[in-house]
């Protein structure tokens, strides 16, 4: 059984180690050494190990002494010393320096090595969590400096372009060349608007909770036809959408439109400007277990270099194009929260696809 | 006195800016506009900038691609010759003053203008180079 806690005993003397082995195999699963070569290959073989009883008596090196060597290479489990009275000077220097838990004293009773073990697995665990909310707490932080650099470049670049131009404008004697810069700050409010609505994806796809829910894929469709019909048609795109949706699929709605609502954002986005025949290709088919979803469309594509780092937060393939570098990280996150996957092949010049597989909840 | 500007810039209408002051200030100054440090700093090294009185960079730091401070440390290391002939002034929307303090500091920056590019700072910049604006 594997969630049974993982117990390391060394002791020189093998009716211990028996003994000891007899009493807890039921509760936990006991690992014994006879001497340090053995624990140090035992450690090494099971990094799960939680607790090590070391025995303060052994030849050649003392409990304390093993425990003290051990601790810069196996520092998660919990050491504990077992000894006779006459070593307590030793025990308490030992505690004291942090190398070990506590202490048990010989001849040991069943119930003071469960609460060893019970106290010593709680500690575990804490630090364990302790250490992965550190991990936490550190990659938000390194987000957190991506964040303070983009809302120097991101927020204050498109409105210290406002100003400026508007500064500008009050010396231009001709309307038409301020219309023609009205038309580049209009472009500078799409910027920030744009940088916004991905920022508000980006904190309520990580805050919010899944919302699992029966997912109508034609009826998705059709409303996406609405949002960027219009939009697409004054483009001269062609866009097409595809469902095939025979069985009952679940997940998050919310979710699942914020992604395609993305993908297509950026089909859009990253046409060929002067491209005869520009299309977008929204491809459905969802079976009771799994949705895939292809989008492709005829942009000026990705290089294969940047196929990895699109994803990242704040990144951009291309300097000659708005964007916020959000939309894909978001599309990422938010298909790990489904247990989805997604991924990208791309022509420079010619076009790039986007294939997601979401399973079903 | 004949202007040439090197703009490094991705901002289209932060270009549009500085276009438009370089001209309104000097009618026959050439602007020459990079979106990426890489092609500014190819210009620089092939020597394809207009014969001038003076060059004036004007550098934006976050840009995709090379960043700002990269661009200034590759043209610290061209030959001297090529250097004397252009000044950095830096044009930023940055709010690091820790950086910011830094570069300052760098032997071919002559300033740091805060974003946005006006006038009055446009002005600015030629009054500490000593340039007689008309």
């Amino acid at each position: 059984m594997s969630d049974k806690v993982k117990v390391l005993y060394i002791d020189d003397e093998p009716d211990n180690l028996t003994g000891f082995k007899a009493s807890f195999r039921t509760q936990y699963r006991i690992l014994s050494a006879e001497n340090m070569a053995q624990a140090t290959e035992h450690l090494e073989k099971n990094p799960d190990i939680r607790v090590i009883f070391c025995d303060q008596r052994m030849p050649g090196k003392t409990g304390v002494e093993f425990f003290e060597e051990i601790r810069a290479h196996f520092p998660h489990p919990i050491r504990i010393l077992i000894t006779g009275y006459s070593d307590i000077e030793a025990v308490i220097a030992a505690i004291n320096r942090g190398n070990i838990f506590r202490y048990i004293r010989k001849p040991w009773i069943e119930e003071d090595i469960v609460s060893a073990i019970e106290e010593g697995n709680k500690f575990y665990i804490a630090t364990s969590l302790l250490s992965v909310k550190n991990q936490e707490l550190q990659m938000a932080y390194t987000e957190l400096d991506k964040f303070a650099y983009s809302v120097s470049h991101d927020l204050r670049g498109p409105l210290t372009g406002i100003l400026g131009a508007i500064d500008i404008a009050r010396d231009m004697p001709d309307i038409n060349e301020i219309k023609e810069l009205l038309l580049l700050v209009e472009k500078s409010v799409f910027k920030l608007e744009d940088y916004i609505s991905s920022m508000h994806d980006y904190y309520s796809s990580r805050r919010g909770e899944l919302k699992i829910a029966d997912i109508n894929f034609n009826q998705i469709g059709e409303e996406l036809k609405d949002i960027y019909g219009i939009y697409t048609k004054t483009n001269k795109i062609n866009f097409n959408i595809t469902v095939n949706q025979p069985e009952t699929f679940r997940s998050d709605e919310l979710v699942i439109k914020m992604i395609l609502n993305n993908l297509i954002t950026n089909a859009i986005k990253y046409q060929k400007k002067h491209f005869q025949h520009k299309s977008i290709e929204l491809d459905i088919v969802a079976s009771d277990a799994i949705a895939t979803i292809r989008i492709s469309d005829t942009g000026i594509g990705i290089p294969e270099t940047h196929f990895e780092e699109i994803f990242n937060l704040f990144s951009r393939a291309t300097s000659h194009r708005a964007g916020s570098g959000i939309g894909l990280y978001n599309v990422k996150g938010a298909l790990l929260k489904l247990g989805g996957n997604i991924e990208v092949s791309s022509v420079v010049g010619e076009g790039t696809t986007f294939k997601l597989t979401i399973p079903s909840k | 006195m004949r202007l040439s500007f090197i703009v490094v810039e991705h901002s289209e209408i932060d270009i549009y800016i500085a276009t438009e002051l370089a001209r309104r200030f000097f009618g026959d100054a050439v602007v020459e506009t990079f979106l990426s440090a890489e092609a500014a700093l190819d210009h620089i090294v092939l020597n394809k900038a207009p014969e001038a009185d003076r060059h004036l960079i004007l550098l934006d730091l976050m840009i995709p691609g090379m960043d700002g401070a990269n661009f200034i440390s590759l043209f610290e290391a061209l030959p001297r010759r090529t250097r004397d002939n252009y000044r950095i002034v830096i044009v930023t929307s940055s709010m690091n003053k820790v950086d910011l303090e830094r570069l300052r500091k760098r032997r071919d920056v002559e300033m740091i203008i805060e974003k946005p590019l006006t006038s009055d700072k446009f002005r600015s910049i030629l009054v500490q180079l000593n340039i007689p604006v008309d």
